[in-house]
């Protein structure tokens, strides 16, 4: 997350700057002084050889120093800080790639590090969406059930019959051709929450049947206790634990769904970068196998989703009140 | 002239012969190693349809020729035609008949005889509206007429002179009359030929016969033993005793059942694929040949349509359209694209910068004369300037009413090579200061928008043409035509040079000489230059790879790339 937020410091080029110069470069090879005098790493230059199998070399003749925070490209931290400063870098003409170039010539690691923002901000905003909505019809239909619970677990039902990528394509195509890039952005957030929403609502909705039955909310209604009141005193905060968990095993799913529809080219267009854009970029067998660094956004996807599944581990050790980890906390307190 | 061709044919038949000749003792070799002399291939997509009358695809077509026979083909290499079915023919001096001496002694694949009357009957088919062949053709609404002289003679009448019309005749396969016409007076034409068919039921002149068909694996094609050719030695053809296309959908599989030797041939290689089949290359096992720039063109254009959608809108805002509109913005735009960078970094080098309407692989036709747009920023500003627009800050382009430049470029989603070419051209357009967005569509969708709905504003896509002469581009060149796409299916020329382009082209068609010819299509290409009504980017080179020991082949440009001469193939 903070890695996507720093994303313009921490990425040493802009994403969309083509060095039609070097267009697949391998990752850069960066190199340790021997001698005593500068502790310094530092890259060859590269020149491309053989035009045919793609071979680049590195050019002997002089070192280029890695440094930090450097001057690069203007961005604006934030989205509203002015600032220029990269945190590594080296002199013009060489280039630290660190995870390659991908076909246009394009820094491979600024284009994940600016793509994480992306994927990490579509599944974030979708899960805002999507989480709210799954509580308010989950808990409403669980416990009032009935025919309002049977319309909605119908509902529901339908959401998680389609094949839902097969309509994502079929919204995205019935869109407007000449969005722009926000606009789109915002059309995969809404298409996204709307297919996601409807697995969360029904577990919510499982666990108010449940909670209904329980004891303590049976004799908050004998007490003559709103029905908003069990809801927001009894039902939610019971709830919690349960949907943070949710949201966090949900997360890596949303944001596969980017993925796909960017893969596919529905997704946010060119220049800016998405993990499934770039993934697209080399999916044929003979730029696999040649140009293997490209496929650095899958290992970025592989991190992410394992972060996500360990968080919600993570969260649901923490919420359940029967768990070790707690009892052995609160002992301490 | 016809004359002139004829040796040529003759010439290159010998040494066509020539080289069977040497082939037919190595193949003798191959023979006692193998006991089946096979070649295998992959192909995208199965057959459609065995009735190659009825195919409009490439993949249904390349296997359909190698079913069966027609009058007169194209020699890809040469790109002339030359003699099939017809031993010779004869154009008469005001170009409207075309008299056929038809081979004798030759046998459908069933063994029966070949004669006019198979002809009169295929022709026939054709014509029939009921039937819809895709290979149909008629001058401007009138059929030829089809006149049988004697068994073996056969007069084509046709309505005005038609130049080159003997080039019609390699996309009309002879069908045998003694299978195919109960069906046919039956109304069931259609469903004569299916994929369910019976092998042994679909006869035809080619070199092979169909032997076995697995829906969605594989159609294995045998020797055709009645086949007419034969080599110098009086061998008959074809060397190959079997042929097997694969269904492989995915262009990886392709290229790694190639590598892993499962099939004999790769055709055509994706420019990306080149470094992976290099090494392979270097150990002798295959060999790659680069054939240059073949005729599928890269191209963008601006929608320069003035209507309106049905809902009352313009299918371009009309600002836009203005700027599209003016000329000297196209040429700017030509001028802004660094079609090096395209070649090279979307085309790994293996394509060649394109800036008028023919490949340089059109060798034939070409006027390399005409207005090129080599990468050149200040050109292209100044065009700028003087068509009124002017840039601000350094980095937007406003119009004379201060209005800022951008355009949304839409291309086929899916395909990493335009989407890259795509990605190139919105970088190289920021420099003078014109902001596109892109947008991929589905290709399906993508075809309705530029066909039928008409409402975008430019779009990169391709053109390939079907054959190497100036006719078989009417359709994209007369402003009539369908794929006319920057302003299709006019009723009358929107403009004074698309007018002068269905003139020039009218003229070409009826004119017999083919320096007059030449002539009047040099004009046409010099107008699609001048005007860039498409924005040409680049043509990819056409890269097929074969194992070593595939003999006698004579990769061309003109599809099918590899099998045309599939009589002549062997294996060593």
């Amino acid at each position: 997350m903070l890695c996507a937020a720093l994303a313009d410091f921490l990425s040493p080029y802009d994403p969309a700057e083509q060095h039609r110069e070097l267009y697949f470069a391998p990752p850069a090879r960066i190199r340790f002084p021997n001698s005593e005098s500068s502790w310094r790493p530092f890259v060859y230059a590269l020149r491309l050889e053989d035009l045919e199998r793609m071979r680049y070399v590195e050019d002997g003749a002089q070192r280029y120093p890695l440094r930090f925070f450097v001057r690069g490209a203007p961005y604006r931290l934030f989205g509203f800080i002015p600032c220029h400063t990269h945190l590594f870098g080296v002199d013009a003409p060489a280039r630290i790639f660190v995870l390659g170039s991908d076909g246009l010539g394009r820094d491979v690691f600024s284009r994940i590090v600016h793509g994480a923002r992306l994927s990490l901000s579509i599944a974030g905003v979708a899960l805002l969406i999507s989480i709210p909505l799954a509580m308010l019809v989950g808990s409403l239909s669980g416990f009032y059930g009935g025919w309002f619970d049977f319309t909605c677990m119908r509902v529901m039902e339908l959401f998680l019959a389609l094949p839902a990528l097969y309509l994502i394509i079929a919204l995205r195509s019935a869109l407007p051709l000449g969005l722009a890039p926000e606009k789109i952005f915002l059309a995969m957030v809404m298409v996204i929450a709307l297919f996601g929403w409807a697995s969360l609502a029904r577990i919510v909705r499982g666990v108010t049947l449940s909670l209904r039955e329980s004891e303590f909310v049976m004799a908050a209604v004998a007490l003559g206790a709103s029905d908003a009141r069990v809801i927001f005193r009894h039902f939610l905060p019971n709830l919690s634990g349960l949907i943070l968990t949710q949201a966090a095993l949900a997360a890596p799913g949303y944001i596969l769904a980017e993925v796909t529809l960017s893969y596919l080219g529905l997704g946010t267009p060119e220049p800016l970068p998405s993990w499934g854009g770039m993934l697209a970029s080399v999916g044929s067998v003979g730029r696999l196998g040649t140009f293997w660094w490209n496929l650095a956004p899958g290992a970025a996807i592989f991190l992410t989703s394992l972060t996500f599944y360990l968080l919600a581990e993570g969260l649901r050790e923490w919420s359940d009140p029967r768990s070790q980890i707690i009892d052995t906390a609160r002992q301490l307190w | 002239m016809l004359e002139a061709r004829r040796n040529v044919f003759i010439y290159c038949g010998l040494a066509a012969l020539a080289l069977a000749n040497v082939s037919c003792r190595k193949s003798e070799e191959g023979r006692r190693t193998s006991p089946i002399n096979r070649l295998v291939i992959s192909k995208s997509a199965g057959p459609r349809t065995f009735n190659r009358l009825l195919s409009a695809d490439e993949q249904t077509n390349s296997i359909g020729d190698c079913l069966m026979g027609r009058l007169i083909h194209i020699n890809r290499q040469t790109q002339q035609p030359e003699a099939e079915l017809a031993s010779s023919w004869q154009v008469s001096s005001d170009g409207k008949t075309l008299t056929c001496e038809l081979r004798r002694g030759v046998k459908f694949s069933d063994g029966a005889p070949f004669t006019s009357d198979d002809v009169v009957f295929t022709f026939q088919v054709l014509n029939d509206p009921a039937v819809a062949s895709p290979a149909s053709f008629d001058f401007d609404g009138q059929p030829m007429k089809v006149e049988q002289l004697d068994s073996h003679k056969i007069r084509f009448v046709f309505p005005a002179p038609y130049a080159a019309a003997e080039r019609l005749f390699d996309g009309v396969p002879i069908l045998p009359k003694h299978i195919l016409e109960p069906a046919y007076r039956e109304g069931k034409f259609a469903q004569a030929w299916t994929l369910s068919t019976p092998p042994e039921q679909i006869v035809g002149l080619g070199p092979f016969k169909l032997k076995e068909q697995v829906a969605g694996q594989r159609v294995s094609l045998a020797r055709n033993e009645h086949y007419w050719k034969t080599d110098s030695a009086g061998r008959r053809l074809p060397y190959l005793d079997e042929l097997v296309f694969n269904i492989d959908p995915d262009r990886g599989t392709q290229l790694l059942k190639f590598q892993q030797g499962e099939t004999d041939l790769l055709s055509p290689v994706n420019a990306d694929d080149v470094a992976a089949l290099t090494p392979m290359e270097h150990q002798g096992k295959i060999k790659i040949t680069d054939l240059g720039a073949g005729l599928i063109r890269e191209i963008f254009w601006f929608n320069l349509n003035g209507g309106k959608q049905k809902n009352g809108k313009p299918f371009v805002d009309p600002v836009k359209l203005d700027w599209f509109k003016d000329p000297r913005f196209r040429q700017a735009v030509s001028y802004a694209i660094d079609r090096d960078a395209i070649a090279k970094l979307v085309f790994a080098g293996k394509a060649s910068p394109q800036y008028g309407f023919l490949s340089s692989g059109d060798k034939l036709w070409l006027n390399p004369d005409v207005k090129k747009y080599p990468y050149d920023l200040e050109r292209a500003k100044s065009l700028l300037a003087e068509a009124g627009f002017r840039s601000q800050n350094g980095n937007e382009l406003l119009d004379s009413q201060g209005r800022p430049v951008n355009f949304t470029l839409m291309t086929n989603a899916g395909n990493a090579i335009r989407q890259k070419m795509s990605a190139l051209i919105q970088a190289d357009l920021a420099r003078l200061g014109i902001k596109v967005n892109l947008a991929t569509l589905e290709s399906r969708a993508l075809l309705s928008v530029i066909n039928e709905s008409l409402n975008y504003e430019a779009c990169l896509l391709a053109i390939v043409s079907g054959d190497a002469d100036p006719t078989s581009h009417v359709n994209i060149l007369s402003s009539g035509g369908v794929t006319h796409w920057w302003r299709p299916r006019q009723t009358r020329p929107g403009a004074d040079w698309e007018a002068r382009i269905d003139d020039l082209m009218k003229r070409q068609m009826r004119a017999l000489d083919p320096a007059e010819r030449k002539k009047l299509f040099d004009e046409v290409q010099a107008i699609m230059a001048d005007e860039q009504p498409f924005i040409f980017l680049a043509s990819r080179h056409l890269i097929v790879a074969a194992k070593t020991d595939v003999g006698n082949l004579k990769p061309a440009l003109l599809p099918d790339f590899v099998l045309w001469n599939c009589e002549e193939l062997y294996r060593k």
